[in-house]
């Protein structure tokens, strides 16, 4: 099982924040390499794993840096909005240690903070996450 | 905002009965007018999705009467 293990300064504080690259998804990339075509380099961001999350979002400028189109739409409820439809993109995750996973991630505009990715419970129902509260670390796995 | 997928949305909702008909809870594909193909999984609807039109929109979606929104609680997302 690969796995990684984060520390930050205080996770009470920050919270679970990862720095993952976001890169098109496999399927994609298999698709541009075999016709020839230039793969998107991948875009490095500041994640927040988030349990509140029913899925993975990625900021929507993100998916237009890697030159994603749309493979779905859904609506989302979050705590100040109901029904908004947000489009969904296939990506992979790069996590630290080449922990990597692929996600049907939403795009969606977050505010006000330094975060560009919110890592949902999509990807956490593939593996293991151990948070460590008197040690400001946590730990994916999958 | 759905601009991108509003043929493939429009053409989801006029095959919506019939679909719930045979393949309620699975994944179906639509491009423009056409409704492709039903799917066990999203990946595989997706990838079926890239191998026929490429890195175009196209619509997978999951085949329910009443589409179930995902759930968030952080105050980050700014929708």
């Amino acid at each position: 099982m690969a796995s990684f293990t984060a520390q930050v300064p205080s996770l009470v504080d920050a919270g679970p924040v990862v720095e993952v690259q976001i890169a098109v998804g496999s399927i994609l990339e298999d698709l541009l390499t075999s016709g020839g075509e230039q793969v998107p380099a991948p875009v490095t961001v500041t994640a927040m794993i988030d349990t509140g999350a029913t899925s993975t979002v990625i900021q929507q400028d993100i998916a237009d840096q890697l030159g994603l189109n749309p493979v779905g739409v859904t609506p989302i409820n979050t705590p100040s909005s109901t029904g908004v439809n947000c489009y969904r993109y296939l990506v992979r995750l790069f996590f630290q240690n080449n922990v990597n996973v692929e996600a049907v991630a939403i795009g969606a505009p977050l505010e006000g903070q330094h975060i560009q990715c919110l890592i949902g419970r999509d990807v956490l129902a593939l593996g293991v996450f151990v948070y460590v509260g008197y040690t400001n670390t946590f730990t994916l796995s999958f | 905002m759905t601009e991108l997928l509003a043929d493939e949305l429009d053409t989801y909702e006029k095959n919506k009965k019939e679909l719930l008909g045979r393949a309620a809870q699975k994944y179906v594909l639509i491009k423009d007018s056409e409704v492709v193909d039903v799917f066990e999984t999203p990946i595989d609807a997706i990838r079926r999705g890239y191998e026929l039109y490429g890195n175009v929109p196209f619509l997978v979606k999951e085949i329910r009467e009443v589409d179930k929104p995902l759930e968030f609680t952080s105050h980050l997302l700014g929708v």
